[in-house]
This record gives structure tokens, sequence and C-alpha cells, in this order.
């Protein structure tokens, strides 16, 4: 390609990674995107190590390889490790390296979070991993059920470990989704219309979204078990009048979407392969995005299915056996495009093509066994059987991993500008599919004998033994494939021929950029005029890196990316995005020693950590749009984003607020659901809490926002008469707010002693600590006012916080509503 | 404020709607049969409970029915194509409550 080279060395220079160990600041989304790669690669590896142990084990009867105690950890932490910290980190890390290049910009919306996300995921997943080595490794089942994992059944650490490193790995997951979200939304390049979007997008679209309604539930209920844990509270207990049900409703709200979070990238990988192997356009575009959206929404309609044996109602089991059965014609519609993609295409057999090909096998057969368990006889016969664990590997291996590896062949080119070996990747491949199959196909069969799945070992003569024998054997074929792959990879640094530029004609965008990629992804940023543009325009490359879209510019140390609207991707502003920053490993490390004293019960240097945490938070904000570190040099034409209301910003809040409620509507459920549900549930004769106060709390509160509203309405016209004292009243009837909040709570609760308690005290925490944010906010945005980073003319970080307010004040109502209502 | 056909937010409203109302059934049916002490284990399906289930799914699978042509006649095909969608799975997943008991 021809470069405008010295502004190439100018690009380069704003936009790369400080040298040597500085590096750790770098938040480039390519950068931060591989390190997720490569971490997730890791653990996957660990998680591997650990299933060839549990086949080990398994593979003759009455063996005594491992102890029962040592066998339940391992196998516990292989789920652990790969659903955790291998499958969804991986996507993400893959996602974020290429978003930005399919959709033609030069970084992610939020660069910090996405560092932040990868040292959260980082320290978290260690904290998790060496419980291991400390032999106090979790060992109730990757589900983590009460009774089992709370502390009478298990009064060591491993739930403790699990719960905090996992709520940790969380941060990053909800940060990824938040700025995937954003950034497809907003940042896509001029003329990239929603239908114009390469279909990849769309699939990351649908797991972003589904990231942020799907984890919440698990945070919460993880955060509750380990306040049941090391705090004494009561949720789970029924004798205190909590239940172990709603552990599993709120464990499978998030582990059903959960197995879609996985599915939705990996097909996107394979509806982004097949057409360019196919060497034409994906038959069905319309119908692929149909499907990606409904099953996105559908997939949530499943929880239940998991629970089939608990003892609900058959209609009940009915309207989820359904909705089951339901999510296969989605999933089918698209697995018919993909097939007639192929046939009406001139298919190229190469090795992501391979690849591709023992995915349509194995997810098919996958999803069909999906179906049967879907029914409920069924399901209730094979239950807790071998028959499960091969359903499970069928549709996560065959609908993740064999996609996952056909990506990695497919842009491995791009990551490295080098060609894996064809002989090695072949051999890599069938020695994984053989091995594969050969120990979950079988595996079937052991569970249809009735093999329960987490037993370390099993008597000899009831038939199981040469099942086990082979699966076992399979399970090492397999992992002489996995090793190979990692073999080919690391040769072909060395070994592999230089790649041309789009060495596969490939379609999308992130064949525009250089191979390997530059920090910056492109010199100038295209306009886009329909779905192929590399098809269409086969110089496009050449165009952009010789400056000729928009754009091209470097001004000192400037970030620039533009904004979009929405839906038809017209340009909004233009926006300055931070720079490399050390406040995400700061702030990482802050809270993995929050983890870390909560791990080992040192409560007060967890909380000198926590307030250092939120310390960095509000130094973290400090440092944003109107501040002259990213305050951007006007374009003529297209207004810099502090002038404007609507910016990445206030997506990336409101974004964050799906995130938010849907981890408070969990909250209202766990409420709901004890109240109505759980047998020991009693509400005090005398409600502790006082209503008088609750209800000068919320006055303090409703008009702290009505002042807000004011202030930004009379802002937006211009006037910023008073502007600064208006906010330093805001922030003053905050705090208002909370101390009558914490005085109408506090004194007469007793959450140790009933769940009823336990739950307001957590939903008084968790209105508390949104209503301390938002007035501390509010008092530095009054800061900001008088050092004129907000202003009439910058009136950008008002419309910031107004959502944040504005959600304040209906959590508190209705949660105001929700007490009045328990007390009644 | 009137969304016209071809807002992105048509995508997400009829699949959002069904699922408010699979919640809604869901929560609605074991409450009841947490309190009609009554009628559990009762065989027959024809019931007041069951009967208003229906009319409900009758009721929001018609209006995604109706959102669904809407958007068609207007070009939105897409979104057509989700509400309808949307309406299918009502409709479908009500199925079951013309033969099972509520509490059985």
């Amino acid at each position: 390609m021809v470069t405008d080279s010295s502004l190439h060395e100018k690009l380069e220079r704003i936009w790369s990674n400080p040298p040597g160990w500085r590096t750790l600041a770098g938040v480039n989304h390519t950068s931060v995107g591989i390190r997720f790669m490569i971490t997730g690669t890791v653990f996957f590896l660990i998680g591997g190590v650990l299933a060839m142990l549990v086949r080990a084990q398994l593979a003759l009867p009455e063996q005594t390889l491992i102890d029962p105690h040592l066998y339940n950890q391992i196998f516990t932490m292989h789920g652990t490790v790969m659903m955790f910290l291998f499958a969804i980190p991986v996507l993400e890390g893959l996602a974020m390296y290429l978003i930005p290049k399919m959709i033609g910009t030069r970084d992610l919306a939020f660069p910090r979070l996405g560092a932040l996300g990868y040292f959260c995921y980082l320290f978290g997943g260690i904290i998790l991993c060496s419980s291991l080595l400390w032999n106090m490794a979790p060992s109730s089942g990757w589900f983590m059920y009460t009774p089992l994992s709370d502390g009478f059944f298990s009064p060591d650490r491993g739930p403790d470990f699990w719960l905090l490193g996992i709520t940790f790995v969380e941060i990053s997951a909800v940060s990824a989704g938040v700025e995937l979200v954003v950034t497809i939304l907003r940042m896509r390049a001029p003329g990239m219309t929603l239908y114009k979007m390469p279909v990849f997008c769309w699939y990351i679209l649908g797991m972003a979204l589904m990231i942020l309604f799907g984890f919440p539930p698990l945070i919460l209920g993880s955060i509750m078990l380990e306040l049941e844990r090391s705090a004494g509270l009561i949720f789970f207990a029924v004798e205190g009048g909590g239940d172990p049900l709603l552990w599993q409703h709120l464990f499978w709200l998030f582990g059903h979407p959960e197995v879609y979070i996985l599915f939705l990238p990996a097909a996107g990988i394979v509806s982004t392969i097949i057409p360019v192997f196919a060497q034409r356009p994906l038959v069905g575009y319309g119908w692929i995005v149909l499907s990606v959206i409904t099953m996105g929404f559908i997939s949530f309609g499943l929880w239940v299915h998991h629970m089939f044996t608990v003892g609900i109602p058959q209609l009940a089991q009915a309207f989820f056996s359904v909705a089951s059965m339901l999510v296969a014609i989605p999933t089918g519609i698209q697995i018919f495009a993909w097939l007639a993609t192929l046939m009406s295409g001139r298919v190229v057999f190469s090795l992501p093509m391979l690849w591709i090909f023992g995915f349509l096998v194995i997810f098919v057969c996958g999803g069909l066994t999906g179906v049967m368990l879907a029914t409920v006889p069924f399901d209730w016969q094979v239950h807790d059987t071998h028959f499960v664990v091969a359903h499970m590997h069928y549709v996560l291996v065959g609908g993740m991993v064999f996609p996952l590896i056909a990506g990695f062949y497919y842009w491995l080119p791009h990551f490295s500008g080098k060609m894996p070996s064809k002989t090695l990747g072949a051999w890599g491949f069938w020695l994984t599919f053989i091995g594969f199959n050969a120990t979950f196909l079988l595996m079937h069969l052991t569970g249809l004998l009735g093999m329960p799945r987490r037993v370390y070992t099993y008597p000899a003569g009831v038939g199981w033994d040469w099942l086990n024998l082979l699966s076992s054997i399979g399970g090492f074929i397999m992992a002489l494939g996995i090793g190979i792959i990692l073999l080919d990879f690391f040769l072909h640094f060395r070994f592999g021929s230089r790649a041309k530029h789009n060495p596969w004609n490939a379609d999308t965008l992130e064949w525009a950029t250089t191979t390997p990629p530059s920090s910056y992804n492109f010199v100038s940023i295209p306009h886009i005029n329909d779905r192929h543009p590399l098809w269409t325009k086969p110089d496009l490359a050449d165009s952009l890196a010789k400056g000729e879209g928009y754009l091209a510019r470097a001004i000192d140390d400037h970030r620039e990316i533009l904004g979009t609207s929405n839906s038809d991707a017209q340009v909004r502003e233009l926006i300055r995005i931070p720079s490399n920053s050390w406040l995400p490993l700061q702030l990482a490390s802050a809270l993995a020693i929050v983890c870390i004293c909560l791990l080992a019960r040192w409560y007060p240097v967890a909380a000198l950590a926590a307030v250092a945490s939120f310390a960095l938070i509000f130094r973290w904000s400090w440092i944003n749009s109107g501040h002259p570190k990213t305050s951007p040099a006007d374009l003529a034409d297209i207004p810099t984003y502090t002038r404007t209301q609507n910016g990445v910003g206030v997506w990336g809040a409101v974004v964050s607020l799906i995130a938010d409620g849907s981890f408070y509507l969990s909250l209202l459920f766990g409420w709901f659901y004890l109240w109505t549900v759980a047998p020991s549930w009693t509400t005090p004769a005398e409600h502790p809490v006082s209503f008088p106060l609750l209800l000068i709390s919320g006055i303090f509160l409703t008009l702290a926002v009505v002042i807000y509203h004011a202030l930004r309405q009379r802002l937006h016209r211009g006037n910023s008469q008073s502007f600064g004292v208006g906010l330093w009243l805001v922030g003053l009837l905050g705090m208002c707010h909370l101390l009558s909040l914490a005085w109408a709570f506090l004194p007469d609760l007793q959450p140790r002693s009933s769940a009823h308690d336990s739950v307001l005290l957590l939903l008084f925490s968790y209105l508390a600590l949104h209503g301390a944010i938002m007035a501390i906010a509010t008092i530095l945005q009054a800061i900001r006012a008088k050092r004129g980073y907000i202003s009439a003319n910058q009136p950008y970080e008002v419309s910031v916080l107004y959502p944040l307010w504005l959600y304040r004040v209906i959590t508190f109502w209705l949660a105001f509503g929700v007490f009045a209502g328990g007390a009644a | 404020m009137k969304l016209s056909p071809s807002h992105p937010a048509h995508l997400v409203i009829g699949l959002g709607i069904w699922s408010v109302w699979f919640v809604a059934i869901y929560a609605a049916l074991s409450l009841y049969c947490n309190y009609r002490y009554a009628d559990i284990g009762k065989f027959a399906a024809v019931t007041f409970f069951n009967t208003t289930l229906i009319v409900s799914a009758a009721i929001i699978g018609g209006f995604l029915f109706w959102a669904g042509i809407w958007c068609w006649r207007a070009a939105a095909k897409i979104a057509a194509g989700l509400y309808w969608a949307s309406a299918i799975a009502t409709l479908v997943i009500a199925t079951p409550i013309f033969y099972l008991p509520p509490c059985l």
C-alpha cells in the first residue's frame, strides 16, 4: 500500500503504546484485544489440563489417581476457567480487536475502559486460579449451587475465591459490553448505515447487549452469596427466610443467555468467513439479522429449562420447553443461510473452511440434542448424567471453539502478516475433530446408560468401562490436536510465508488496514456506500492510506475519531478519546487489593482499598471531555463533542444503565421471590424502615433532580448564570438525601436475623452507593464549571450525568413502593 | 412522539413486549399456584386462570401481528419480521395453556 509517510509517522506517534514496560499504560484497542486473546488462550490451556486430569481419572473404573475432594475442585475449576476465563474474554478480545477496524474507525469509544476491563480480567483470573495452588479451589461445581456452596457445607474458602474472582472478572465483561455497544452504534464510518454494517457487527452488538442484561443477575447472586458466607446475611438459607432456589434463578438468568453470548460472536465469525470463501455475498443478510435479534431475546426465556427437576408446575415447564424449542428456529435459519451461501458460491477450500465444516457437523448435532433436552420427560431421564455433559460440549466446543479457531486461522495473517502452515493446520483440525467426537459422542451413550456427572469414579462391570476408556483416549487425541495448532501458531512467526495484502480476498474493512495493523488503523476514515467495500472498491485501502478519506490529519497528541448517527451514520461530531493512561492499571490494582483483602477477611484494608478505588474513579472522570487533555481542536464543519448534547459519553451512560437496571430488577426480583415463595419468609411486626424519613429523603432527591434538570435546560439555552452555584446546591441536596436515607434504614435493621432485613440492607446499599456517587460527581462538576471545563459553550458533561440522575430518582421511588408493599 | 416504521427501535420493541409478557405469565402462574391451594393437583385445563392467560396471549399476539403489517407496508421488512416472530413466539408459547392445568 502507498502511504503518506509523514502523516503515518505522526499518527503512529499519537496512537501507539509507550515503549518498554510502560506499554502497560497503553489503551489502544488492538493491544488490549490481543492481550485479552493471549491471556484467554493461557487460561484455555489451564482449563484443558484440568480436563485431561478428569479424563485420566475416569479412563478406568475404581481409579484412585485423584481423590474425590481434589476431583471436585478440578471439574469445578475446569468449567469455571473455560466459561469465565477463556470463552467470554477471548471472544470479547476478538471483538475489541476487530470491531473498530470493521466499522472504519480508529479505536473503541472508551479505550481506558477496555484497558481496565483487561486488568480486572487478568487479576481476577489469577486470583481464581491461585486457589488451585493453595488447594483451596472451589469444589461445588461451576454453577456454585446453594446450599452446597454455603458456609455450612463449604466452610473452606473455595466458594469465596469463586464468588469474588468471578465478580471481579465480570467487571471486564460488562465494561466490554458497554464500549462495544456504543462503538458500534455511534462510531461507524460515515455512510455505513445499520444495514450496511458487516454482519459480524450485528452479532457483536447482540452479544454485547446480552452481556449487559445477562451478567448483572449473577453479579447480584455472587454478592448475595458472599455476604451470606462472610457477613452472616440471609438470602439462600431457608431457616432465616431465604430460599436456595433463588440462587438457581439468578445463576441461570445469566447462565442460559451465556450460551448464546458465546454462540453469537462465534456464529458471527462463521457468517463472515463463509461468504469470503464462497466468494459471494451472504445469502439472507436480513434473515440473519432477524435471527440474531430473535435469539438474543428468546435465549433469555429459557433459564428455567435448567431447573425442570426442582418442582415447578407442568404448565410453567411447558412454557420454557416450548421457548427452548423455539430458539432452534433462528439457529436453523442461520444454518440454512450458510448452506445456501456455500451452495450458490464457488467455495475455496482453505484451512479456515475445515473448521467451519467441523463446526457445522458438531453444532447441528449439539443443537439436536438440545431440542431433545428441551422435552421435559427426556430431560428428567438424563438430568445430571453424562448425556448433558456431552450435549453441552457439542454446543460449546462445536458452537464456539471450532468457529473461534476458524477465525484464528482466518485473521492470523491480519495479526501477524504471515500465513500459517496448511499441513500442520490440517493435522491440528483432524486430530481435534476426531478426538472431540471420540470423547463426546460416546459420552452421550455413557449418559444414556445412566452414568451421573461429577462422580470421581464408577464401579467396573456396569457397561461404562469401555465408553469411558474410549472417551479418555479421544480426549488425549483432541489435546494433541490443540497442541499442534499451538505449534503452528508459534512456528508461523518464524517460518510462515509473508501474507499478501487481503490474502483471502475478503470484503470487510479490517483488511483495508496494513497487516499487521498500525496503531491507528486508518490514515483516513472511509465513506461507505455498500456492505462489501473491498469488493466494490478494491483500491480502497490505497486511497485511505493516501489520506483521501475523512480526518486525514494529526494534531499534537490528539487521538481523534468521528462520531456518527446511530442509524444512518451521518457525521455528528469530532471526538477526542483519551490517550495512554496508568489509571486503568491503578484502578484494577486497587480493586484487586479489595478482592484479596475480602478473601483474607482483612476488612479494614479492603475498605481503605475501596476508598482508593473510588478516588481513582473520580480522578478518571476528571480527565475527560472538557478537560484540556481531552478537548479536541475544532474541525471546520464538524462540531467537537464537548459542544454537543448527545455524544458517546451520553450513550455510554445510558448503555451502562442497562446493566445497572438489570442488576436492580434482579434485586427486586429477589425481594419478590423470597417474599412470595420462600417457605420461612417473615415480615417483622414493626417495619424497621422509617417511612417519614424515607419520604423526606425522596423529596431531597427529587428536588436535586428537578434543579439539575432546570440547570441543564438553561445551559443548553446558553445561560450559564449561577450554574456553578446551582450544581453545588444539587450536590448538597444529594448529600442530604443520602444522610436521611441512612437514618431511615440503618438504626433498626437486623440483617443477620432475617432475609427480610438482609434484602432491605442490600437495597439500601444499592441506593446509598448510587446516591453518594451522584452527589460527589455533581460537586466535581461544580468545580469543573468554575475551571471552565463546563460552560454554555461546552455543555456536554451535564448531559452525561443527567440520565444517571433520572435513573436515580426512578429507582428510589420504585424502591419506596417496594418497601411500602413489603410493609403492608 | 410517534416512531416512524423505519426507526431502529422497532427492531427490539416486539421482542421486548414478548419478553415482558413471557415473564409476566410465568410470574402470574407461580404466584397463582403459590396462593390458590384449591387448584393444586386439579386436572382441568379450562379454568378462569388459563382463560385469562390465553386472552392475554391473543391480545399481545394480535397487536404484534398488526405492528408487523404496519412495518411491512412501510417497507421496514426486518422490523416487520421481528414483530411477526414475536407474535408467533407469543402464540406458540401459549399453546400448552389449552391442555395443561395451571398448578399440576
